[in-house]
């Protein structure tokens, strides 16, 4: 085999159409790579480098599928291939040999990309191995499966068809494989209601989200599901190609043909069970839109629960999604008949026990579920089976995006928990503490605000965050603060001075409440937090906080939020509020046309007015008031029209 | 002793070899056939190119079918032979040699003397692009024989080529005779002549005949004839050739009625048409 | 190496040629979609940390209405921040954040071949 390999990149190499394909594609790869190195050179993300490089994947791939066609037809063209078929063998190992050739030529291709990424990654000099490996698995899927993808199909043509169907295959595939397909689905999902994404997504091997910022925290989709999809078309092509070039009466060659097979059916069933990913395209299960298009009908409800909770104990598994086994201890004062919770609705519950163990009536209707005590007495404990994912808040092999705020476990009474007129997550945050003891089994290193004891996270708390993937815990004297790995700091840490910072707004945001914020953990939001949540992904709770920056402004909101109860309808009240202490030369420098004639700004017109007519100080201080106020429930419209 | 017995070939519902039962001893045979007659089909069945539909093919004994070790005893020039015209002459030989599982070690000899045989020697290492059509068919040749195949089948191997380089081959045929089973097969009549032991005529799947080429003269025995081509023809005659002598046009003719007409002394040709016609 | 210096000056002030040229424009950015249009996208308002995005899908669109906004660093392809399905009605709204300088636009209805009949309007900006 070996000689026949090295015969068969000679005669790659001497074949002057094969060479010359062969010159401008390594020039081109070498031009685009080299050019997003200056990039990077100015800009240093190396995420995004990396991101750019898998690009590539559409050019290997189309790149491949052309030159396996024509090297594989090439010699079916020549008259060659009846002699060698008549050797013991031949056409196999004369194909077999091809096919390894050309993945040679795809490792050397692949290894050329690796490099460029490598070089990226010493020159950053973050030495986080995680990385390393992202790279290379990156690299792996995303160029290396992708083109042998291509020469199975480049192979399987030139066996089956003559040039002209071969070309019209071969275009096809590559429009359908490529990302300008991409509005046909869109077209047909928003236009007529009809989703071909399932059918579509069948093809999609090349990655996703490249046209996306990426999430620092997740890197670039590297999911097992993608895995399966392009493993299940190399098998499946691949054993056609072994059918086709062996004989019939190789029984070996059989063999591995139906174990293809088979692989390729365990791997699309596997694909179809793809669990918790992040795919930000419009198709209706995915991250933009799968709760959009929910929650623009009423589904949400808030409701107060008659009963509190004292502790949780959570059995948490993470791989392709998020497996529970919580036990909720509950503090009811009275005989309850039903008990609600939240819990996002796609966790499946499997079932719902007493603390005997017997199963509990329950109905679920969305986020909602309402647990029955058969009984006569308190049923002081509840035992939760479920499992699912958020296309949104991740929790897989490769991330874990669950902030405490997200009902990931579930929480007391009805909550809501989508603002559908911004689009945006609400923080779920209760306002009193619970005791968590939580084991959580996962391929990653967890962040959690909880105390943590190698796997086991514990402590009382409002609620629970659990952060996996490119993050890292930095210590700036007593504060911790989660950072993402690939992200860098701004030079000068306002960590470091922050009781200084927040001393500045002690007058207006923290008055009597003003605490000792060094004990509190710093989570770094990801783009996927900032974007979603409402208040840019700025969460505050007792413990801990959310934020997507270190800026003076983030923290100030961050730790000042802490005091202020979540209430839905004082959001817009807030937001200005914040704007106008935080970003006051942005907030009053909006042209007066644009405050004017842009109903965006109606609000903001509104407290500006209020400003002008009654002064800042006391307009501040009305509203700091109106929105630490629990028992004020005027929405914020009423607040501002009504403040005098 | 390479055998077919009781061989049936179909294409979709189109039969195109029907019982064919053949015997092969070491030798040269000749396999001579109309175009169409089935002559390709019988070869490729036989280096397991088709499967069969029903009887077998058996080298001393042994199917042939799927056998590998019995399919690296057979070499083959196809009809149609191509090579790797960027490749070298050396290195597509090597190349068969890998697909045949020749020793390396042996490669170099068995490569030099195939060339040796195939008078290309001094080619070794120019490209085949550059090489006449043919010497490419010598190639092909010199390919069919690396190993010492104990069966040598040539389809079509004089086809295409001058009358020069047909006395080539069968000087190289000639040469490799030794120990073997040489099949030929082909349209052409004088390619079989001179140099096959045993001659096969085939037509419409079926084998016509099996002999040597004294037998197969022996048919045409007795009704040959040369007649002036004013002459009325008779509709039993069938006209082989026509000619002119003494700025008269005569014509070679088959009959099987007994005629009053200068009778010819019968050629292979004659036994081939003979057979193939009916006559 | 002197070639290679002249090469990086070069490509250097074509960058920062760049960064100026995306400078000229305003601090903000209007993406408005008519009942006639099948999509559009706002012009780029220079570059900025952070950039403010509000959109509005008005109640007489037939259609829900994608509001993306998207950043591009100098020299590099625009890349999207946030994609939000706007109801009819609906609004969206938020600021979204850059690790550097970026240029930022503001897009409604990407794909709308075909979606004719939609009214909404956005505004993309920083101070």
């Amino acid at each position: 085999m070996n000689g026949l390999i090295k015969n068969n990149l000679k005669l790659f190499f001497k074949t002057k159409y094969l060479l010359f394909s062969f010159l401008l594609f390594i020039a081109i790869i070498n031009i685009f790579l080299a050019a997003e190195f200056y990039n990077y050179l100015i800009h240093e993300d190396i995420l995004y480098y990396l991101g750019e490089s898998q690009r590539l994947g559409i050019v290997y791939f189309v790149f491949f599928v052309f030159i396996s066609y024509e090297y594989c037809v090439k010699n079916k063209n020549d008259n060659l291939l009846e002699s060698i078929s008549v050797t013991s063998n031949g056409k196999f190992f004369f194909y077999i040999s091809k096919l390894i050739t050309l993945v040679i030529i795809i490792l050397i291709m692949t290894l050329n990309i690796m490099i460029y990424n490598y070089a990226v990654y010493f020159l950053k000099e973050i030495n986080l191995w995680s990385f390393v490996k992202h790279i290379f698995l990156n690299n792996l899927l995303n160029i290396f499966l992708v083109s042998l993808t291509g020469i199975c199909i480049g192979t399987m043509a030139a066996l089956k068809l003559k040039r002209f169907k071969a070309y019209f295959l071969i275009i096809l595939l590559t429009i359908l494989i490529s990302p300008i397909i991409e509005f046909v689905p869109y077209i047909l999902f928003m236009g007529f209601g009809i989703n071909i994404y399932p059918l579509m997504n069948i093809l999609d091997i090349l990655p996703p989200n490249l046209n996306w910022v990426s999430e620092s925290l997740y890197g670039l989709s590297i999911e097992p599901y993608r895995w399966n999809l392009i493993i299940f078309w190399i098998c499946l092509l691949s054993s056609a190609i072994l059918l086709n070039v062996s004989s019939k009466k190789i029984k070996l060659i059989n063999y591995i043909s139906y174990i293809l097979v088979i692989l390729s059916i365990y791997n699309f069933y596997s694909y179809m069970n793809s669990g918790s990913i992040v795919k930000k395209d419009y198709n209706p299960i995915n991250f933009t839109a799968f709760d959009e298009l929910y929650y623009s009908n009423e589904v949400q409800r808030e409701e107060k629960a008659n009963f509190t909770i004292d502790s949780y104990d959570m059995k948490i598994k993470i791989d392709r999604q998020l497996k529970n086994y919580v036990t909720i201890t509950l503090n009811e004062t009275d005989v309850l008949k039903g008990y609600k919770f939240t819990l996002y609705r796609n966790y499946d519950i499997k079932e719902i026990l007493d603390k005997d163990n017997n199963p509990l009536e329950f109905k679920r209707h969305g986020d909602y579920i309402d647990v029955y005590n058969p009984a006569d007495e308190k049923l002081e404990t509840i035992q939760i089976e479920y499992s699912g994912y958020s296309p949104v808040f991740y929790s897989n092999l490769q991330g874990v995006l669950l902030p405490g705020c997200f009902p990931y476990y579930p929480i007391e009474g009805y909550r809501r928990m989508y603002l559908k007129e911004q689009s945006s997550y609400i923080p779920i945050i209760r306002d009193y503490t619970v005791k968590f003891n939580i084991s959580v089994e996962s391929a990653l290193d967890i962040y959690s605000n909880l105390k943590n004891e190698g796997k086991r996270y514990y402590g009382e708390a409002q609620a629970a965050t659990l952060m996996g993937g490119f993050i890292n815990e930095k210590k700036y004297e007593d504060v911790t603060f989660y950072g993402l790995s690939l992200e860098e700091l701004p030079k000068e840490n306002n960590l470091l001075r922050i009781d200084e910072i927040l001393n500045q707004y002690k007058s207006v945001l923290f008055k009597d409440q003003y605490t000792n914020f060094k004990d509190m953990k710093i989570f770094q939001s990801t783009i996927t937090l900032s974007s979603k949540l409402t208040d840019n992904g700025i969460v505050s709770f007792q413990d801990h906080i959310l934020t997507y920056d270190l800026s003076e402004e983030c923290l100030v909101q961050g730790f000042a939020q802490k005091n202020i109860p979540y209430d839905v309808n004082k959001l817009k009240v807030k937001k200005e509020f914040f704007d106008y202490i935080l970003h006051k030369e942005r907030f009053i420098n909006i042209s007066k046309s644009e405050l004017e004639n842009n109903m965006i700004y109606k609000f903001r017109r509104l407290f500006l007015e209020k400003i002008n007519e009654l002064g800042e100080d006391y307009v501040i201080k009305k509203t700091y008031y109106y929105l630490t106020d629990e028992n004020d429930t005027r929405d914020s419209e009423l607040f501002i029209r009504n403040l005098n | 002793m390479l055998e077919v017995i009781k061989l049936h070939k179909s294409f979709k519902k189109k039969e195109v070899l029907k019982n064919v039962s053949l015997e092969f001893k070491n030798g040269i045979y000749g396999l001579l056939g109309p175009n169409g007659a089935g002559k390709t089909t019988l070869i490729r069945c036989m280096v397991n190119l088709y499967d069969l539909n029903s009887g077998s093919i058996e080298y001393c004994g042994s199917s042939i079918n799927g056998n590998n070790d019995l399919l690296s005893n057979i070499g083959y020039l196809p009809q149609k032979f191509g090579l790797f015209k960027e490749l070298t002459v050396y290195e597509n030989l090597k190349y068969f040699c890998i697909l045949k599982k020749i020793y390396k070690s042996r490669m170099d000899d068995e490569i030099k003397n195939c060339l040796i045989s195939v008078n290309l020697e001094d080619r070794i290492s120019h490209k085949v692009s550059s090489l006449s059509g043919g010497m490419i068919r010598r190639l092909g040749i010199a390919q069919a024989i690396l190993g010492h195949p104990k069966i040598i089948i040539f389809d079509e191997p004089t086809a295409g080529l001058d009358p020069e380089e047909r006395i080539r081959f069968k000087n190289i045929v000639a040469q490799i005779n030794k120990d073997r089973i040489i099949i030929i097969s082909t349209h052409i009549v004088e390619d079989v002549e001179a140099s096959c032991n045993k001659i096969i005529i085939m037509n419409e799947g079926r084998v016509l005949k099996y002999g040597s080429s004294e037998e197969i003269k022996s048919e045409a025995n007795g009704k040959v004839y040369e007649v002036e081509k004013n002459l009325n023809a008779d509709e039993y005659w069938y006209v082989e050739k026509s000619f002119s002598r003494n700025e008269k046009t005569f014509m070679r003719i088959l009959s099987n009625k007994k005629e009053n007409l200068k009778s010819l002394e019968p050629t292979i040709e004659d036994g081939y048409m003979c057979i193939v016609k009916g006559i | 190496m002197k070639s290679k210096k002249v090469f990086s000056y070069l490509t250097l002030a074509v960058a920062l040629l760049l960064c100026f040229s995306v400078n000229v424009y305003g601090a903000s950015a209007n993406a408005i979609l008519l009942a006639t249009e099948s999509s559009t996208v706002s012009s780029a308002i220079g570059l900025s940390t952070y950039s403010d995005y509000s959109a509005l899908n008005s109640k007489d669109s037939a259609y829900s209405v994608y509001a993306n906004v998207q950043c591009a660093f100098p020299g590099k392809s625009w890349k999207q921040v946030e994609s939000t399905l706007m109801a009819a009605p609906g609004i969206a709204n938020g600021t979204n954040y850059a690790t550097e300088n970026a240029n930022w636009r503001l897009e409604l209805n990407p794909w709308g071949w075909g979606f004719i009949g939609c009214s909404a309007n956005g505004i993309i900006s920083y101070d």
